[in-house]
């Protein structure tokens, strides 16, 4: 798969829209692309931080000029979608009234801002070639799908309690969790380098239940 | 009658200090309707300690460490305690519960040590040690993250072992008459499998499948960074 196709496919990616086959093989991509993981790291900051503030509505003005500004930026940049075409994160997010933060808002600056580079890599047409498509087992790639949806399920709850934590525990949790994602991304890789070992995918499985027992465990408690 | 009668008292009496307090030390107890009791503890820092006693009676120390954290300790039901630690600091607990009891403890940030019990038991933290001793029991879990796992018990025939640590050691010392399926991986740190006849059905660096005796019960053992010892009791 190519930058360029990757890339309209990557804030769909980051918000785990995508079905589990195409999800591997942009994950694939990612391992062997530098520039596409350096964004990918960036949206999925821009998630995070986006998620982790609290919620304001912009009055129907703002959305008005909002809205003429995005329009505008993305046809300048060729994000115009084809009639048929399924909508990508641009336009279901043009389609929708939703509730956004003032910070979310700048948020959507920065993410101009990747979307003119995006638009760039685009026209530019880069053609990193990344490595050819795995085998992974088609059972795998579903618990892996399942198990991301309930880590992720857990750390959206734990992120709305989060504050009220002692600092130190925040910060150990925190250390904690970055250890083990460190873990799977190294298991990952040696999944990705030999789709057939079926060990390394044993043990990544297993490193994803546990994380996932963690979050579940952390969560019954009162803080 | 007496039976009844002091199980009401005791429910009063727990009813009347279900709330949670502040203290710098807690010391309460409760009367079961009988020995097969449930013991819930949740708790964020500090230490669990649970040793089987006698009688049908569950009593909780708890002695604060430091910080402002709020003790809960009620009788839910005629056979189910809960205890509840939460706010910031840490807090020592020590429960001694009928030997049967059945025991689910979550905890943050402490050493967990279990002794004596014969119940189900299932113990979790993300740092700290766990120490599972003289247990006889038919289903034991223990999960940590950052800790290091002992278990120091029997293998009932039939019976279910879990312990799994992310980066700790996972040890385990059972008797010579052991009957069990193994299942053991260590991603990184290894296995040791002591001195017993284990058949194995796979062996590699990272992951062992083996049986011994007719392999009732299983013994499932997992660490990503650290250690597994399997060890003989001498």
């Amino acid at each position: 798969m190519k930058c360029a196709i990757i890339h309209p496919k990557l804030s769909d990616y980051v918000d785990d829209g995508l079905p589990p086959g195409e999800a591997v093989e942009i994950m694939s991509h990612l391992e062997a692309c530098s520039a596409c993981k350096g964004l990918y790291v960036d949206l999925n900051s821009l998630r995070q931080a986006a998620r982790e503030l609290p919620l304001r509505s912009p009055n129907s003005e703002l959305w008005t000029r909002i809205r003429a500004e995005v329009v505008s930026e993305s046809e300048s940049f060729g994000f115009s979608p084809a009639p048929a075409a399924p909508k990508n994160w641009l336009q279901r997010l043009l389609d929708k009234r939703i509730t956004f933060n003032l910070p979310q808002l700048a948020g959507a600056g920065a993410l101009a801002v990747a979307a003119t580079f995006l638009g760039i890599n685009y026209i530019g047409g880069s053609s990193i070639a990344p490595p050819p498509p795995t085998a992974i087992s088609a059972a795998f790639q579903l618990e892996e799908t399942r198990l991301k949806a309930r880590v992720d399920e857990q750390i959206g709850q734990i992120n709305m309690r989060k504050a009220s934590w002692d600092p130190e525990v925040r910060e150990g949790f925190e250390s904690q969790i970055a250890r083990i994602d460190q873990s799977l991304e190294a298991c990952r890789r040696g999944i990705i380098n030999n789709p057939q070992d079926h060990d390394h995918q044993q043990m990544y499985l297993s490193l994803y239940q546990e994380k996932l027992r963690l979050l579940e465990d952390v969560n019954r408690l009162k803080w | 009658m007496k039976l009844p009668l002091r199980i009401c008292i005791s429910l009063i009496s727990a009813a009347a200090f279900s709330g949670p307090v502040t203290a710098q030390s807690f010391n309460q107890s409760f009367r079961l309707a009988s020995p097969a009791a449930e013991l819930e503890v949740n708790s964020t820092r500090g230490e669990i300690k649970v040793i089987a006693g006698e009688g049908n009676v569950v009593k909780v120390k708890a002695k604060e460490k430091d910080g402002n954290p709020k003790i809960k300790a009620e009788q839910v039901s005629p056979g189910r305690v809960q205890v509840e630690v939460s706010g910031k600091g840490k807090v020592k607990l020590e429960i001694i519960v009928p030997p049967s009891s059945s025991l689910h403890l979550n905890c943050y940030d402490c050493n967990i040590t279990v002794r004596g019990i014969t119940g189900a038991v299932r113990a979790v933290n993300a740092e700290g040690e766990i120490q599972l001793t003289n247990v006889r029991s038919p289903r034991v879990e223990a999960h940590s993250t950052s800790g290091s796992i002992a278990f120091h018990g029997e293998v009932l025939p039939s019976g279910s072992y879990t312990l799994k640590s992310f980066s700790g050691r996972v040890s385990v010392e059972l008797p010579a008459n052991l009957d069990c399926h193994l299942s053991a991986a260590s991603f990184r740190g290894g296995i040791g499998l002591g001195d017993f006849d284990w058949r194995f059905k796979k062996q590699t660096d990272k992951l062992v499948e083996a049986t011994i005796g007719e392999g009732r019960a299983a013994l499932n053992l997992w660490t990503q960074e650290g250690t597994i010892q399997v060890m003989r009791k001498q």
